[in-house]
């Protein structure tokens, strides 16, 4: 997956859990893992809502990073 | 790479597999010919009385079973939730696991519980009244056991993703509870739906195949075709033009 985050870190540095942080943006405990885990590239809307909650541009929290082939 | 491109490297493998199916289908359809005989209505017969005597049977048989996973899965998931940390992914992961097997077993034994009522439905005749109220209280048995069980399941499901909605008792339960999934739960439904679909494509081609050289043994005439057809159709129907309105809302929120 060539999008890459720092969710997890900015997570931890104001405290708040997976599943609290899912409420504060509208999705599931789940979903917030998986993004967590790259497992899940959210879509503008959701990557927006992050980043205006910790008050940083989304790329901040979130990279794109071209795959190797 | 472009259409002509594409088409020119892929249709050497296609008109393969059609020769290939044209060569397989021949041969099956000559030596099923050629096997016809006594024994193709005595094995007919053999699977019709065998299902006559176990329907009343297996419908309780079914019952009992699923009654015993569901309240297994159940027992096992709420001892794990009960000492579960939040962020334990592996652990959720085997509660998911361990439910969605249940609503597997679930579903599955509710098909094949229909499938079982229709044996007395359809052969009344060689039926013992007992055995037809036995069967008949089996079926009821197999759609209580397995609307509760269902219904545990989901409340269960509910535990462990509190915002999930709905009631397996409500008409629109399937509507509400995918209502209450978020954007990355409906991409993973979208996925499963299209492998479903391409599954069930590729089963109704497979029994269509399987009902034509059939019926040249146990001559059942165009009514089991026109029933796997008519799935086809309404599973293709339904495919693209739900694609279409989707399309159409696209285009029009431009």
């Amino acid at each position: 997956m060539p999008l890459k985050n720092r969710l997890k870190e900015y997570r931890a540095k104001t405290g708040v859990n997976q599943s609290d942080m899912g409420k504060l943006v509208g999705v599931s405990r789940q979903t917030i893992s998986m993004i967590e885990r790259g497992d899940y590239s959210p879509s503008v809307t959701l990557a927006l809502k992050i980043a205006r909650y910790f008050g940083v541009h989304v790329e901040d929290i979130f990279q794109y990073e071209e795959e190797e082939t | 790479m472009n259409t002509k491109s594409e088409n020119r490297k892929a249709l050497p493998k296609f008109f393969l597999i059609i020769l290939c199916s044209l060569v397989v289908g021949v041969l099956l359809g000559i030596g099923i010919a050629f096997a016809e005989g006594g024994w193709t209505r005595q094995f007919a017969s053999a699977v019709h009385k065998g299902l006559v005597a176990a329907a009343p049977w297996l419908l309780w048989g079914l019952a009992v079973l699923t009654l015993g996973a569901v309240l297994i899965i159940r027992h096992t998931v709420k001892r794990r939730l009960a000492v579960w940390q939040e962020e334990d992914e592996e652990a959720l992961q085997a509660m998911d696991g361990l439910l969605n097997i249940g609503m597997l077993v679930n579903n599955v034994f509710t098909i094949f519980s229909y499938f079982l009522a229709a044996v007395p439905l359809c052969c009344f005749q060689e039926f013992s009244g007992i055995a037809f109220i036995v069967s008949l209280a089996g079926f009821i048995a197999c759609m209580a056991v397995m609307t509760v069980g269902q219904q545990l399941l989901v409340d269960l499901t509910k535990k462990l993703y509190p915002e999930k909605r709905g009631s397996v008792y409500d008409p629109k339960f399937q509507k509400t509870w995918y209502a209450s999934c978020d954007e990355a739960e409906r991409a993973m439904i979208g996925q499963a739906a299209m492998t479903a679909y391409k599954a069930g494509s590729y089963t109704c081609l497979l029994l269509w195949l399987i009902l034509v050289l059939s019926n040249l043994l146990f001559d059942f005439g165009l009514m089991p075709i026109a029933v796997v057809m008519t799935v086809w159709l309404v599973m293709t129907v339904s495919y693209i033009t739900a694609c279409m309105r989707l399309e159409q809302r696209k285009v029009s929120a431009k």
